[in-house]
């Protein structure tokens, strides 16, 4: 079987965050199918602890998570020096109306919706990461 | 005859003629000794009374003039004798006229007036002892004192008559025997006589018969008694059968020698005035009546001794006897209730100073077995000194206890009422929050089984067989969260927990991720699906892009399912006046007109049967009505049987972000 994903995120460091095993580990893999190297943070929290030593080129995160939500890891991230460059993307679930415009409000580069369709994922991922300078060179070589 | 008895004879005949001649004699000397007396008793007469006596001779030369009346003419009684008297009276035709008459042997009389004098006149003839006329007599006394005594006895009694006429009581006198002997017009009036000399001689009988006994009885008493009988009020029948109201007095009535010779009654009419009173009564009665019903009870007090009187009624309201009230608790403020108490004395203050321009208020007081009753009051100032202190205050006090009472029930009501309103809303929320867990806890698993599967899908290894699988069970999956999508918001949108969130989005991006998402399910199936955006519809609109979705993903999937192989679903957008139109038509099996108006209900297929042909819980349709009804619009349907269907969604282009906050 043909997979439909083009390696589109070839050498990319990539971190997702979500406090869902089983989402966290879907967007690991489809990110994987398309080339990436990926870090996974099971919270907001653990995604500061090891955002440093990481060094991601994009984070990918979930609003809704129990104590650092992902409106309070961008905040964070947003304050250091060292990581408020990072493009981060919200992970936005339709049974919460109203976060898309406030996502892009609060700072995130964009917001893809959850749940994660595989089949529109990497698409919808490239659309959004275009207008990112840095990746976009990497991306169009790619492409 | 002998001579003896001749001489005898001549004897006998000297004897008769000399007692004949003594008889003479003596009667000529009586007659002498008559006429002396006579003339004596007439000079007497004469002398003393105001009369005139002229005497004459068949010539008419008088022949008499006596009488002290002659002094007031200015001549001497005897002084005119030998003048004549057609020569006195030369100028008074009548007494000329009247010697005439006399002389010619008539007797006449008459009353002759000149200015106040009255005299009556008396002409006759006079004869002499033989019957023969000698002459005639003149006599006249002076009348006028008894003429004007007359004169005067007819006008007061013409002016009692018309005092009595002229007072606006009716008079009446009777006899003894309860015989009318007279009235007044007025009373002639009552009695519908023309006059009131027609009352005389009838009785009460031929005027009220209805109380003639009562009225005789009552005449009978006061002559008996000698004792009047004043004011007293009655009411009697009119003679035209009518009825008024009288207030009579009755007076004995005496003579000068104080026996009682009948009653003197009057009366007034006192019809209008007793009509009035008992209108008056009457109406006071409506007002003890009202006062009753509306349990008032009204009090009076005195701001100077601070004490106050309450009526009977207000006693009784509360449980005490009349007087009872008053006796014990002059100020009356024990019984208020204490909680009660502060308030009603800065009520009174105030009003009573002028702070507040009235006296209105509520309070508790204590009945008599201790019980509590609710008191509106209201009074008012009714009396102040010169210098405006006020004197006295009056007022009524209405039990309210029952009005209190159901307000305190409506109130306990309105606070149950509230409380079952919080908590149908806590039981709202809660239902909110409960489809928003559920919603959140069925949807999770099922993304992540799809997501696995794609990913199983994608993977590598995975054989024909294997891959066939994977989809048939990732479209099962799927059709399941469409379900519980589709569940869930109908709940939503029912409970009202579903918000239209206007963004901005592109119409046109959403459109075509339709066509991606569905158009392998089209492909699948062996249908054309086309999207076709126009041209002229802006980049972005500010919509809610989620519901948005939504409609155009149920419309599609409506279509998908009931279009057989080979046919062509198209969905336009498009806009028109800043209306937008979504619209979805197919070359499907078509609606019955019959069925129209159902296909937008809750859980409608048409099929029903257990063998139906198309799978889904008819829900589709049902949330894009709804969806379009909260997003201000409207969903049509167009349909022929077998040739296909049309549904346009016609919405706002684009929706006001403050009008769903």
């Amino acid at each position: 079987m043909n997979s439909p994903i083009p390696r589109a995120l070839e050498g990319w460091r990539v971190m997702v965050v979500d406090d869902e095993p089983d989402s966290l580990e879907i967007a690991k893999r489809l990110l994987q199918m398309a080339g990436a190297e990926v870090i996974t943070a099971g919270g907001g929290q653990e995604a500061l602890n090891i955002v440093r030593s990481a060094r991601p080129q994009l984070i990918i995160s979930d609003l809704s998570m129990p104590e650092v939500d992902g409106w309070t890891l961008l905040e964070k991230l947003k304050l250091e020096r060292d990581t408020l460059e990072i493009p981060v993307i919200a992970l936005t679930a339709h049974t919460m109306p109203g976060d898309r415009e406030r996502a892009i409000v609060a700072g995130f580069h964009n917001h893809i919706s959850k749940p994660l369709d595989p089949r529109r994922f990497i698409s919808q991922l490239m659309h959004i990461v275009v207008d990112i300078p840095e990746l976009k060179s990497q991306l169009t070589a790619v492409i | 005859m002998t001579l003896i008895e001749g001489i005898d004879q001549i004897e006998q005949l000297r004897a008769r003629v000399a007692d004949l001649e003594r008889q003479l004699e003596e009667k000529e000397h009586q007659l002498v000794h008559d006429h002396e007396i006579s003339a004596r008793r007439l000079r007497t007469v004469t002398e003393n009374l105001p009369l005139i006596l002229y005497g004459v001779d068949m010539k008419g030369d008088i022949t008499l003039a006596e009488g002290k009346g002659l002094l007031l003419t200015g001549v001497k009684p005897g002084q005119e004798v030998g003048l004549n008297a057609f020569e006195i009276f030369r100028n008074d035709p009548k007494n000329v006229e009247s010697f005439k008459r006399a002389l010619a042997g008539e007797s006449l009389q008459f009353v002759q007036t000149h200015d106040d004098v009255h005299l009556q006149i008396w002409f006759s003839p006079k004869y002499d002892e033989y019957g023969k006329q000698i002459g005639a007599l003149r006599l006249s006394i002076d009348i006028s004192d008894r003429v004007h005594a007359e004169k005067e006895a007819l006008e007061s009694r013409n002016l009692l008559q018309m005092v009595l006429d002229a007072i606006p009581v009716r008079v009446f006198w009777k006899d003894t025997n309860s015989v009318y002997l007279g009235s007044n017009k007025l009373f002639a009036q009552d009695a519908k006589l023309k006059s009131s000399k027609a009352i005389i001689g009838k009785s009460d009988a031929d005027f009220y018969p209805n109380e003639a006994e009562a009225y005789r009885l009552d005449d009978q008493k006061v002559i008996a008694s000698g004792k009047s009988k004043l004011n007293f009020e009655i009411q009697q029948t009119t003679p035209d059968g009518g009825s008024m109201w009288l207030r009579t007095s009755k007076i004995p009535l005496r003579n000068v020698a104080g026996e009682i010779i009948g009653v003197l009654g009057t009366y007034d009419d006192i019809t209008e005035r007793k009509q009035a009173d008992l209108a008056l009564e009457r109406s006071k009665n409506d007002l003890e009546m009202a006062m009753d019903i509306a349990q008032l009870g009204s009090w009076e007090a005195d701001l100077i001794s601070n004490k106050t009187l309450f009526d009977a009624r207000y006693e009784k309201m509360l449980g005490f006897a009349p007087g009872e009230l008053a006796g014990e608790n002059p100020t009356h403020t024990s019984e208020v209730h204490p909680d009660d108490l502060p308030k009603l004395f800065e009520v009174v203050m105030n009003y009573v100073t002028g702070k507040a321009p009235e006296y209105v208020t509520e309070f508790r007081t204590q009945t008599k077995d201790g019980s509590w009753k609710w008191i509106y009051a209201k009074a008012q100032l009714t009396e102040r000194m010169a210098d405006g202190t006020p004197l006295r205050l009056a007022g009524v006090n209405q039990d309210i206890t029952a009005r209190k009472e159901a307000e305190q029930e409506r109130e306990v009501l309105l606070a149950n009422e509230r409380e079952a309103r919080r908590e149908a809303q806590e039981a709202l929320r809660m239902k909110d929050l409960f489809l928003a867990t559920m919603s959140h806890e069925l949807r999770t698993p099922l993304n992540a089984m799809i997501g696995f599967q794609h990913l199983m899908l994608f993977s590598e290894q995975l054989n024909a067989d294997n891959a066939h699988m994977a989809e048939r069970s990732i479209a099962n999956s799927q059709r399941l969260l469409n379900l519980i999508n589709n569940i869930l918001d109908i709940s939503r949108i029912a409970t009202g927990g579903l918000k239209i969130v206007p963004v901005t989005m592109s119409i046109r991006q959403l459109a075509n991720n339709i066509g991606t998402d569905l158009g392998l399910q089209a492909k699948e199936k062996g249908l054309t699906l086309k999207i076709d955006v126009a041209s002229e519809l802006p980049e972005t609109i500010t919509h809610d892009e989620e519901r948005m979705g939504q409609i155009m993903l149920n419309l599609v999937g409506n279509a998908l399912k009931f279009t057989e192989k080979g046919g062509t679903i198209t969905l336009t957008v498009r806009s028109h006046a800043e209306r937008l139109m979504i619209e979805v038509a197919d070359t499907g099996i078509g609606i019955p007109a019959s069925q129209k108006h159902v296909i937008f209900d809750d859980f409608v297929q048409l099929d029903n049967s257990s063998t139906r042909k198309h799978q889904g819980a008819g829900l589709g349709l049902a949330i894009v009505k709804r969806l379009a009804l909260l997003m201000q619009g409207s969903i049509t349907v167009e349909s022929e049987i077998s040739q296909g269907s049309t549904f346009v969604v016609t919405l706002p282009l684009n929706l006001n972000p403050e009008s769903y906050q």
